[in-house]
């Protein structure tokens, strides 16, 4: 079905791409789309083009493992596109050149602008290539079960061509495709979410059965960690910047166990790992990583307002109450992360669980250290402001400035942008 | 590149008064904007404070720069629009 869906989407994309490309005559027609792109359409594809996988997967990525502090890229992106709209929309519609580089030089004639122009532009469009490409290897995997390279290289050869083809026409209308079907179905994933509810022990509808992670006491004699009953053992223990891992025989199965000690009592919570062995094939917790031994999703409340199991479940929430629940001091929020070591010849890698109460992640502070040292507050300033400022310069955002015809409707297309992002 | 126009405009009377307004009013947000930061670099604690439906300060203020951004974009819209307006009316007065 997934197959189905991509293939049919490029072939549309594609099809449009061929068809315009016949109409593109000349630089103009290839470069800014002749100028001829009605400013909603121009708005909407403003939203594709910045909704990008560093915006859908990065920034909700972000929110889901540190709280607000993903939140805060989807602020500051918002209020760049401010600047764009009050700074630099008509200016740079009226200097009326194909690139902002070539308004520079039609300006200074100078050579050193150029160079200058010329390499900034490429290491930007090379680092800002890499995520992308990147983000798509990430998506086709899961979705198409294709390798990652294959998606990369797959999804690269459909951009260039759109792009090759057709120039910023056909850009412009897969971009307004894609922009429109992205918002659409964030509003349908939305509605759904806030129709399921929070539960303590979410299982997909009932279609992927939850795992209770095990957390069990045990205690160290003279130094050394002990089993926690008689048919457990304790393998191995790594200890890691991050922790000490526990490799411990429990319950008939071997797994990575991630030791807590709390003033006088020890607790060995269960953790997901994968492990490449010494002869290069890689396990699943424990398991070969074949077929449907996938690592498990993640990411649950362990108490919400104070209560846990079926007495946490809220059934259908409005938004208010959803950002309300999750932000309580009395909801617990687990998120994870991980840490790589070596044991055995075993190249291990351990996702671990953390708790933090919900009231800490619905603000500033889980990732960037606000409360932190003078270096880590300006850290955050730095962030703050590169958002702020860092919209309005983007070139795939700028270059949009020309496929409209006149001033006012650059400036109306960043308004429909702007309103598109937000609902976003 | 062909250093050409990528399209022709026409002289734009209003557009001083555009990019002033459009300083100003990103002035404006900017200062709204600063508030958000300096709350978080000043007192993080109160972001966590309930303002109103259950909602904390962090949220609300967030969500609302974003509401803000949208209405001050609205308006400028109109306000550029009317200016084009009288603009586009006095030239052809004066033509």
């Amino acid at each position: 079905m997934a197959v189905m869906i991509f293939v049919a989407f490029v072939a549309v994309v594609l099809s449009m791409s061929f068809y315009f490309a016949r109409r593109a005559k000349s630089a103009s027609g290839y470069y800014a789309a002749g100028g001829n792109i009605h400013w909603g359409v121009n708005g909407v594809a403003f939203a594709g083009d910045y909704l990008s996988a560093a915006s859908f997967l990065g920034i909700c990525g972000m929110i889901a493992t540190v709280g607000y502090d993903g939140f805060l890229y989807s602020i500051g992106y918002l209020a760049g596109w401010i600047v764009a709209l009050f700074v630099v929309a008509e200016p740079m519609k009226r200097l009326g050149k194909y690139t902002f580089t070539d308004a520079l030089d039609s300006k200074f004639n100078s050579k050193g602008i150029q160079l200058a122009a010329a390499i900034s532009t490429l290491i930007v469009s090379v680092f800002y290539l890499i995520p992308q490409m990147v983000g798509a290897g990430v998506l086709v995997t899961p979705l198409l079960g294709l390798p990652h390279a294959a998606g990369v290289i797959m999804v690269g050869a459909i951009v260039i061509g759109i792009v090759a083809t057709a120039g910023m026409t056909s850009t412009t209308y897969v971009q307004f495709l894609k922009g429109g079907l992205l918002v659409i179905f964030a509003l349908v994933i939305t509605v759904a979410l806030l129709v399921r509810g929070l539960s303590t022990e979410p299982d997909q509808g009932g279609s992927v059965p939850f795992h209770k992670y095990l957390t069990v006491e045990t205690t160290e004699i003279d130094g050394v960690l002990q089993p926690p009953d008689a048919e457990s053992r304790i393998v191995s223990v790594a200890t890691t910047p991050a922790g000490t891992f526990v490799r411990m025989a429990h319950q008939k199965k071997v797994g990575w166990f991630r030791k807590e000690q709390a003033e006088d009592r020890i607790r060995l919570h269960e953790t997901q790992w994968t492990s490449i062995l010494p002869d290069g094939s890689k396990t699943v917790n424990g398991e070969p990583a074949v077929g449907q031994n996938q690592l498990r999703l993640v990411g649950n409340l362990e108490a919400i307002d104070g209560k846990t199991g079926d007495e946490a479940r809220t059934g259908p929430v409005g938004p208010f109450e959803f950002l309300s629940k999750i932000g309580s001091d009395k909801t617990v929020v687990k998120t994870w992360k991980s840490t790589k070591f070596e044991d055995g010849g075993e190249k291990i890698t351990a996702y671990y669980p953390t708790l933090s109460s919900g009231n800490k992640v619905m603000r500033p502070g889980q990732k960037f250290k606000i409360e932190g040292s003078p270096l880590e507050k300006f850290d955050f300033i730095s962030l703050m402001l590169a958002l702020f400022l860092g919209t309005a310069s983007l070139p795939h955002i700028l270059i949009r400035y020309y496929t409209v015809r006149t001033p006012a409707a650059a400036r109306k297309s960043t308004i429909v942008a702007i309103a598109v992002i937000g609902l976003f | 590149m062909l250093h050409e126009p990528a399209v022709q405009c026409e002289k734009d009377f209003a557009a001083s008064y555009k990019q002033r307004l459009g300083v100003w009013m990103f002035l404006l947000y900017a200062l709204v904007y600063a508030g958000f930061v300096a709350i978080n670099l000043i007192d993080p604690a109160m972001m966590e404070s309930r303002i109103f439906f259950g909602l904390n300060l962090a949220v609300v203020y967030g969500v609302a720069l974003i509401l803000f951004a949208l209405i001050l974009a609205v308006i400028y819209n109109l306000m550029c629009l009317r200016r084009e307006r009288l603009a586009a009316e006095s030239n052809e007065g004066g033509n």
